[in-house]
């Protein structure tokens, strides 16, 4: 992000199906800038996909405009972008070995026979394919993990400015899958091209990603780098996607002028930040479990509540709180809490203001 | 691939489940339920071979003496100019009805209305259902002297009768192709259906223009499948009879044609034999030919 130009640019581009009456993208607008990789994030048909496609050249935008390094490449047919794509299938050419599909793009740019092989050769030792071992080999004989490093080199040999992700790594399990992000990284670090990165896994956007984009019904919702859009959600829809979240209305809400409000649940009153907009939407506050912190002693300006469901999971408590009017509240702890003595499983509970955010529902 | 597994790739959409009622069976089931078909194989075979005895018979005498006479006949310059004749007929066709077939078979897999599909599948279909015959006089109708073509022909130009497409090799060859067009067209079909758009739009993305992605993965890919039509189609118009005969108007003859006259009207029933006994050996070297031209039987 270094330097200023974007490398990709979408302006206000929009497609529609059905002669219009979907519309699958609607008005996206994002830069991209040389080296970094920007996660687009949705839940299944909120149109990244199509927007990744458009940007390939696989889909065509009834509006808008998308420019490579300044230059508009709507009209430049997909085999003439030189944007590179990794697709959810992989699809490894099924008849072509290891050194087949990876030398496939640059027999393609008419690359001399000789080059070809020393660039294969070294993208195979990049993505820790041994050429030795595996050059010769046809994708059926391949590991789904050795698939995912094939398809990468093919789409990485050719040294495109730009690579897109559809989500390459939804079929893998979750431990390879974490480790692939990581050499990912390692990889688009040590190359440096741009990648978009789409998916509805928000684990590995967040891990791997410089910014997250957030998609919903076709319009991008918040982008922004993934600790921004966990602590500082736009909206209940992104604090939702991204992360567990508490989601409490609030009896009052009045603002102090300083983009901060103060808002009153139950018996407490908190000094929440956000902007309360005017107009659509009912006041809701978001909080992270991890900003909610439980008592068993009372606590002074905290509410009582019910623990009504514990577990443990990945080294830190979950307590589910049942509060005196009914709503529900998730607090996590890595501390131990000793429930033994406690009459009906009440607890004391407070949220950490500053963490909390007022959001529009 | 060999034609028969392209014709079981066709068929395992409608029937997965036969593999394993037939493995149930064993030993004594099996063979009564095998006995029909066993029975007309082995009559068939038996016929065969009682052909094959003919063949190495001489005239009015073909049980009771052994000659290579008939063989010896089919040298005659006469008769290897017909059955080079045939097979370069049946080549032809085979050729030209594959290229035909491709953009059918494309268009098949590749439209997304189903209606659109099925209507094709439809017409594809249609020949093997009407009799070669029907479909014969209809070709007639349209390319006879005064048929559908030349009248249109002449309305258009206002001269008389000039294309003439009946009784000769074009005739013949028009006839071969719109009849075979389904044979091609369904393992063609079966195997494009395999090939997933994804392997089409990488090929693209990485740099391949719309005519390297058909040379460099759509043609490798469905090219089990082609072959298997081209050779279905190539086999089965060496033994064409009915569209030589009716659309050739006896200036053409293949070797079909002319087993039917030695065995008839001729009464030379070692040399019809003899013919017969060519054919068969023609129609096992073609498929014989199809594990040349296709080999690659690994991702089929």
């Amino acid at each position: 992000m270094s330097e200023s130009v974007p490398i990709l640019q979408l302006i206000d581009v929009s497609r529609s199906f059905a002669r219009g009456v979907v519309r699958a993208v609607d008005h996206v607008s994002l830069e991209v800038f040389p080296g970094e990789v920007v996660s687009l994030l949705g839940p299944s048909g909120c149109g990244k996909t199509t927007t990744m496609r458009m940007i390939a050249g696989l889909d065509h935008p009834s509006a808008g405009d998308i420019r490579v390094q300044g230059r508009s490449v709507v009209d430049i047919p997909p085999h003439r972008r030189n944007i590179g794509l990794v697709f959810q299938s992989l699809a490894a050419f099924p008849h072509m070995n290891v050194r087949e599909n990876v030398a496939f793009g640059l027999r393609m740019q008419r690359v001399p026979q000789r080059a070809i092989g020393e660039r294969v050769d070294k993208m195979l030792d990049l993505v820790q394919l041994p050429p030795a071992e595996f050059a010769g080999r046809y994708p059926r004989e391949l590991s789904g993990g050795q698939l995912q490093r094939v398809a990468l080199a093919r789409t990485l040999v050719t040294e495109p400015k730009v690579v897109l992700f559809d989500e390459p790594m939804a079929a893998l399990d979750r431990r390879l899958r974490d480790y692939m992000a990581i050499e990912l990284r390692n990889i688009q670090k040590r190359l440096g091209f741009a990648a978009i990165y789409v998916t509805h896994d928000q684990e590995t956007a967040s891990a791997m990603s410089d910014r997250l984009a957030i998609m919903r019904a076709g319009r991008i919702v918040q982008v922004g780098s993934p600790v921004v859009v966990y602590r500082s959600p736009a909206s209940k829809f992104v604090a939702d996607f991204l992360g567990d979240a508490n989601f409490l209305v609030p009896q009052s809400v009045d603002s102090c002028g300083d983009e901060h409000n103060l808002v009153r649940v139950l018996d407490m009153v908190l000094k929440v930040p956000g902007e309360r907009r005017d107009g659509r939407g009912q006041p809701i506050v978001m909080c992270r479990p991890e900003h909610v912190a439980l008592s068993v002693r009372p606590i002074e300006g905290g509410i009582c509540g019910a623990v009504v469901a514990s577990q443990f999971k990945s080294g830190a408590h979950r307590w589910q709180v049942e509060l005196p009017d009914g709503q529900q509240i998730v607090a996590q702890s890595t501390h131990d809490l000793d429930f033994g003595a406690l009459p009906d499983r009440n607890v004391w509970l407070t949220i950490h203001a500053e963490h909390a955010r007022l959001l529009q529902q | 691939m060999s034609v028969h597994a392209a014709m079981a790739r066709i068929g395992r959409s409608s029937a997965p489940t036969s593999g394993t009622v037939g493995s149930r069976r064993t030993g004594w089931g099996l063979a009564l339920l095998l006995t029909p078909a066993g029975l007309l194989i082995g009559l068939l075979a038996a016929c065969s071979l009682v052909i094959l005895r003919l063949s190495f018979g001489t005239q009015s005498a073909e049980w009771v003496s052994w000659s290579l006479g008939a063989y010896a006949t089919l040298l005659d310059p006469y008769y290897v100019l017909i059955i080079v004749d045939t097979v370069w007929l049946a080549l032809l066709s085979a050729v030209i009805t594959t290229i035909v077939a491709f953009p059918i078979a494309l268009y098949m897999t590749r439209t997304p209305s189903a209606f659109m599909r099925r209507m094709v599948l439809v017409c594809i279909m249609l020949p093997m259902v009407v009799s070669l015959l029907v479909q014969s006089f209809g070709w007639m109708a349209i390319l006879g002297p005064d048929g559908l073509l030349n009248r249109a022909v002449a309305l258009a130009t206002g001269q008389e009768r000039i294309i003439s497409l009946l009784f000769n090799r074009t005739g013949v060859l028009l006839g071969l192709v719109q009849t075979t067009i389904p044979l091609a067209v369904l393992p063609m079909a079966a195997a494009l259906g395999s090939i997933p758009i994804a392997l089409e739009e990488a090929a693209s993305v990485l740099g391949a223009s719309r005519l390297s992605v058909y040379r460099t993965i759509i043609l490798p890919l469905a090219w089990p499948g082609i072959a298997a039509g081209a050779v279905l189609v190539f086999g089965f118009n060496t033994g064409a009879f009915v569209v030589p005969l009716l659309l050739g108007g006896l200036k053409v003859t293949t070797i079909a044609v002319l087993i039917r006259n030695e065995m008839g009207p001729l009464l030379n029933w070692p040399l019809g034999a003899a013919l017969s006994a060519v054919l068969v050996v023609l129609a096992l070297g073609i498929q014989a030919l199809n594990r040349l031209v296709a080999p690659h039987g690994r991702h089929a």
